[in-house]
């Protein structure tokens, strides 16, 4: 039983968070704001470059053969400098989606070209969800009723809605399903990609509540009020200590959910439910936390502050709030009702 | 990453859980606070150390098993599966014990540790006074040298364990002026002599577990200084570290405590309603992620890393347990407010366990000093007077 970081992990932390840095400074991700948050190919090559794409993608296919805890690692780096690019849907759900389904000419086709940054598929898991970069995707992975649809973009159409967060670039997405043929997926299968959905997400949100909290402390330092830093009131220290708690809590409870999926599906589907809603909650507060510590200068657009205060609240309710995945913990412990 | 565990782990577990089935006494035994109950624990005591389970995170050498901390961790849940006595001599073997590897002669080490493990001697801690809580460098219970040794004059409270101690693990001033963190030394203090007065106190929870005493000249011989003279606070800190990092925090305790609320809910009116259902269900978040913290906190390498995780273990379990022991209150009604709780579950223990664990906010460091060591030393944000 080890239940930390290994060391090749800990290297793997330490290689995505400075490619992220280098890929995504703020300015980058305020050009994205400006932009509509259209696809940076450049940055989306450079990661690719690093290897980062293909983190859950098998060596066969041109990937790093590495499992879900790695790819939380990862995912927590995206979410620490607000990356963008729907990392969590394409190097991720997508290539769980075509390793769920049997057929071979859909891996041969998609798996190198995801890994390698080549190709760009966007992922709708349930009817009504929107979807990240849709203009940007030559192919939808839609999933139905236990069955996989690759829909080409001749199949459908996309309807741009404006978001807060203006560097998540979601579409409507309106097709004719029964023109495309389903290929049939096992339905725990479709069950562990959700739950991956949820605890990526998870993942990006601890991301987001660390760089909230590193943010605040640096400008609690050094804002002076009263003679002194505001930081050294005990108030806000209490406040900004209790932030630390749910953040460093959050980390453990993803990284073992991670190790499940991988190891013990049904467990695991329990333990990323688990992780969203204490990483949704924990995001919740830390957000809060650090717009009041801010004070006004966090309330102007001008500020960076609020790339990381949307692009949370974003996360807190994409794949299942809080609220959400408790409800699913009623019906385990209560089974009933 | 890696959460099974290994065949020596497997192993370990069926022997402690063999051992455990054959020797854990089938009536619970008498209350810790009582001559009797000390007794009792004391007997059992000698069962687990004849057994090589007194101590399994000591090292071998100091007569413990020297065992790593996932070990530990199977051991303590086995210990609660087996709804195994209290342990006794707590402080000793989570505190004072390691302190005295950390910091003791090997006369000392020789003198102290093997009756820790035997329960010969049971170990009471001498921090709080008084006039001096979390503002702990304060304290003014003094030592003065005398002949081969000092004279301990002053008072220390809050003292668990006190009536049945035989020693204490005492923090006292050996000098004055200069910064008052300075002038603290740490003694292991006889208590069975003349000078030494305890007068137990009655808690919130009924028992008399705690006490106060008062020295008045109490011998102390030079040879049962810890570590060096005016160097008492560095040992305090060293200690208080382990404190944190064992506490009485058990996430098999917890998680066994949300399964009773879990059947309680199930079998009760009140137990359907979502409002309280929705309550639990969080309770249940909270211990899983409270396990996977101190599964990681059993697997980190890094000494650094653990002390600062150990702040975050006491805030979390502390305010974890007072949840869970409220929403027990809110699942039993207007029978919570009984004080013969012997069928409200929990072991008939609901009352007691309720209770300490209001306390537990306030031991080993208020659960304010950890956030403020948390925003001083983790966050590095500025002082107070910064």
């Amino acid at each position: 039983m080890f239940a930390d970081l290994n060391d090749d992990q800990r290297a793997l932390r330490g290689l995505a968070r400075e490619v992220l840095e280098g890929a995504c400074p703020a300015p980058a991700v305020r050009r994205s704001w400006q932009d509509g948050g259209e696809l940076d190919r450049a940055r989306w090559a450079q990661l690719a470059g690093s290897d980062l794409l293909g983190v859950t993608v098998p060596e066969r296919f041109g990937g790093l053969s590495l499992g879900s805890v790695e790819w939380t690692v990862l995912l927590e780096e995206a979410g620490r400098v607000v990356l963008p690019e729907p990392l969590l849907e394409v190097a991720g759900l997508a290539p769980a989606l075509i390793l769920a389904q049997a057929g071979d000419d859909l891996r041969d086709r998609w798996l190198p070209a995801l890994a390698s940054g080549k190709a760009f598929v966007a992922v709708q898991l349930r009817p009504g969800d929107l979807v990240a970069h849709l203009d940007s995707a030559q192919a939808v992975l839609v999933v139905r009723d236990d069955a996989l649809r690759v829909l080409e973009p001749a199949d459908l159409t996309a309807t741009r809605v404006p978001t807060v967060d203006r560097s998540r670039r979601l579409f409507r997405l309106d097709a004719d399903l029964t023109a495309v043929a389903p290929r049939p997926v096992p339905r725990d299968r479709l069950r562990r990609v959700a739950a991956l959905a949820a605890l990526g997400t998870a993942a990006m949100l601890v991301g987001v509540s660390a760089a909230l909290l590193d943010r605040t402390v640096r400008h609690v330092s050094q804002r002076r009020q009263f003679g002194r830093a505001v930081g050294s009131f005990q108030a806000i220290q209490h406040a900004l200590a209790n932030c630390h708690v749910l953040v460093e809590m959050c980390r453990p409870t993803v990284w073992q959910a991670g190790y499940l999926l991988d190891h013990n599906v049904d467990a695991g589907l329990a333990a990323a439910g688990v992780a969203k809603a204490y990483a949704s909650a924990a995001a919740s507060h830390v957000n809060d936390v650090a717009l009041q510590c801010h004070g006004g200068i966090g309330f102007a657009w001008e500020h960076d502050l609020h790339l990381w205060l949307k692009r949370g609240k974003s996360l807190e309710r994409a794949y299942g709030s809080a609220d959400d995945h408790r409800r699913q913990v009623v019906t385990r412990l209560f089974p009933d009702e | 990453m890696d959460l099974s565990y290994t065949e020596d782990e497997q192993r370990a577990r069926q022997r402690i859980r063999g051992w455990l089935d054959e020797h854990v006494p089938a009536e619970p035994l008498p209350a810790q606070h009582t001559a009797e109950g000390v007794e009792a624990h004391r007997r059992w005591e000698r069962l687990l150390h004849g057994a090589g389970f007194a101590a399994l995170h000591w090292p071998r050498e100091y007569g413990g098993a020297g065992a790593d901390a996932v070990t530990q961790a199977i051991f303590q849940e086995e210990y609660l599966r087996a709804r195994a006595p209290r342990r006794l001599n707590r402080l000793a073997l989570g505190l004072i014990g390691p302190s005295i590897m950390d910091f003791g002669t090997a006369d000392q080490k020789r003198r102290f540790l093997p009756a820790m493990l035997t329960c010969d001697e049971l170990w009471c801690q001498g921090f709080s006074e008084p006039e001096s809580g979390s503002d702990l460098a304060s304290l003014r219970t003094r030592a003065e040298p005398d002949g081969d040794g000092y004279r301990v004059t002053g008072q220390k409270v809050w003292t668990s364990l006190a009536a049945f101690a035989s020693w204490m693990f005492a923090l006292v001033r050996t000098s004055s002026g200069g910064k008052r963190h300075d002038g603290l030394t740490m003694l292991l203090v006889p208590l069975r002599q003349d000078g030494v007065v305890v007068r137990p106190i009655r808690q919130l929870d009924g028992e008399a577990g705690f006490a106060e005493v008062f020295f008045d000249g109490a011998k102390v011989p030079k040879s049962h200084v810890l570590g060096a003279v005016d160097d008492g606070w560095r040992v305090a800190l060293a200690a208080l570290v382990h404190e944190r990092a064992t506490g009485v925090g058990n996430y098999a305790q917890f998680s066994d405590d949300v399964a009773q609320l879990v059947r309680l809910a199930r079998d009760a009116e009140r137990g359907s309603d979502p409002v309280l259902r929705s309550r639990i269900a969080q309770l249940f978040i909270d211990t899983e992620v409270f396990r996977a913290h101190m599964q990681r906190v059993a697997s980190v390498r890094h000494e650094g890393e653990l002390a600062r995780l150990a702040n975050i273990t006491k805030l979390f379990w502390s305010e974890l347990e007072t949840r869970i022991f409220e929403t027990a209150s809110e699942l039993l009604g207007a029978e919570a407010e009984r004080a013969d709780h012997g069928d409200l579950g929990f072991s008939g223990d609901f009352q007691r366990r309720y209770w300490h664990a209001r306390a537990s906010k306030i031991y080993a460091g208020t659960n304010e000093i950890q956030r403020n060591v948390i925003a001083t030393r983790v966050l590095g944000l500025p002082r107070g007077d910064g």
